[in-house]
């Protein structure tokens, strides 16, 4: 292959590389379908468990709300997971219903933490 | 020249494969999976949760803003199938009602012109129930002038029963039990579970799955020849006995099986 070639080939090569990349991650990124609950975002993650701890707090059905986190992909000890969720609404700024709402699932759960002191039952 | 242009192409198809590779399979971007993207199980799943968290904290627009995340499944008239689909198949009764509940509270409506139920008489026993025909909705019911009003003890709590219509609507195609709940402010109540027993077995529904026809509305289908007792779920005291097929006079002397509507509010 003569030089010119060569240069040619590795110039378009790079260019060829460049669209693909723009393509792939801008013009047409993978989109994902039918996925799981324990895929979704941790925003998303965070919200389940508010709701979780939502009707934990007017039912006190302990076991009910363990079946929740279960299938949130949380395994059979959640309080961690949970007390993590309640770090992360605490340091958002979340309304305080909510705050107490998940920091009672969570010492309920067996996991009290410093941040939640403020909103223990 | 021929040599470079092949190399420039060459060049070109591999390295854009190369980087469709990398960025779809080997790098995807870190994606931000919404409830939208869930598997429609999943999605159920969610759809319960929130109508749960709505039934505990009566917060409509964050069940509305959460509902938004999964696009179209989380419509009113998609929270009122799911709940018209749990009852059905014998799903859990607090989640249905959490269900109704949402659904009513959504607003669950066609965009046509609705039947309006009117509020429950307050003076008189003999109930004003009116449903008025639309162009679009199938049954249309039209209260025959026949009425048999009756009235039962007033509970303290929970229900009373307010009296019973006869509704001969031929365009009716079976024979129903309507029952429409009322609170005690005359706001119709969804999510209000009824049984309903005969000889050799009984059933339930819940008032508010059918939006279109009213928030505290819900019908069963009747059996002509069986004789139903009715009651609520809430209020066992709030019950009609001795249901059966009426018949509906037609112009050449027949009949046709007509249908009850039940009226209970909340004293």
């Amino acid at each position: 292959m003569s030089r010119a070639a060569s240069l040619a080939f590795l110039l378009c090569l790079a260019l060829g590389v460049s669209v693909g990349l723009y393509l792939g991650w801008v013009a047409s990124p993978v989109t994902y379908v039918d996925t799981e609950l324990p895929a979704l975002s941790q925003a998303y993650k965070d919200d389940y468990i508010l709701m979780t701890a939502t009707i934990f707090a007017q039912d006190a059905n302990l076991r009910a709300a363990e079946t929740r986190l279960t299938r949130l992909g949380l395994g059979e000890n959640p309080g961690p997971a949970v007390a993590a969720a309640a770090g992360r609404l605490i340091a958002a700024h979340q309304p305080e219903a909510d705050l107490r709402r998940i920091v009672k699932l969570a010492v309920t759960l067996g996991e009290i933490t410093p941040e939640m002191q403020p909103y223990l039952p | 020249m021929t040599r470079i242009f092949t190399a420039a192409f060459f060049g070109l198809v591999l390295g854009l494969a190369g980087g469709l590779l990398y960025a779809w399979v080997i790098a995807p971007p870190e994606p931000d999976l919404t409830p939208a993207s869930l598997r429609a199980d999943h999605k159920t799943t969610y759809i319960q949760l929130v109508a749960q968290t709505f039934a505990a904290d009566k917060d409509i627009d964050r069940a509305r803003a959460r509902l938004s995340l999964i696009g179209d499944a989380g419509s009113a008239q998609a929270v009122t199938a799911l709940a018209q689909r749990t009852s059905a198949s014998g799903g859990d009764a607090a989640t249905v009602r959490a269900l109704a509940a949402l659904a009513a509270a959504l607003g669950a409506r066609p965009a046509s012109p609705t039947p309006n139920l009117a509020p429950p008489p307050t003076e008189t026993p003999v109930p004003t129930v009116i449903i008025e025909p639309t162009a679009t909705l199938s049954p249309t019911l039209a209260p025959s002038p026949t009425t048999v009003p009756t009235l039962t003890p007033q509970p303290a709590t929970g229900f009373e029963f307010v009296g019973k219509q006869l509704v001969c609507d031929s365009q009716l195609t079976q024979p129903l039990l309507q029952v429409v709940t009322f609170g005690a402010e005359g706001e119709q109540l969804p999510g209000v579970e009824v049984i309903v027993e005969w000889v050799g077995g009984f059933d339930h529904f819940f008032t508010g799955l059918k939006p279109e026809l009213g928030e505290g509305y819900g019908d069963f289908t009747m059996t002509p020849g069986l004789t139903y007792d009715l009651h609520l779920v809430a209020d066992p005291s709030a019950a009609v006995t001795g249901l059966d097929v009426p018949a509906c006079p037609q112009d050449n002397n027949q009949t046709y099986a007509g249908s009850w509507q039940l009226v209970f509010r909340q004293p």
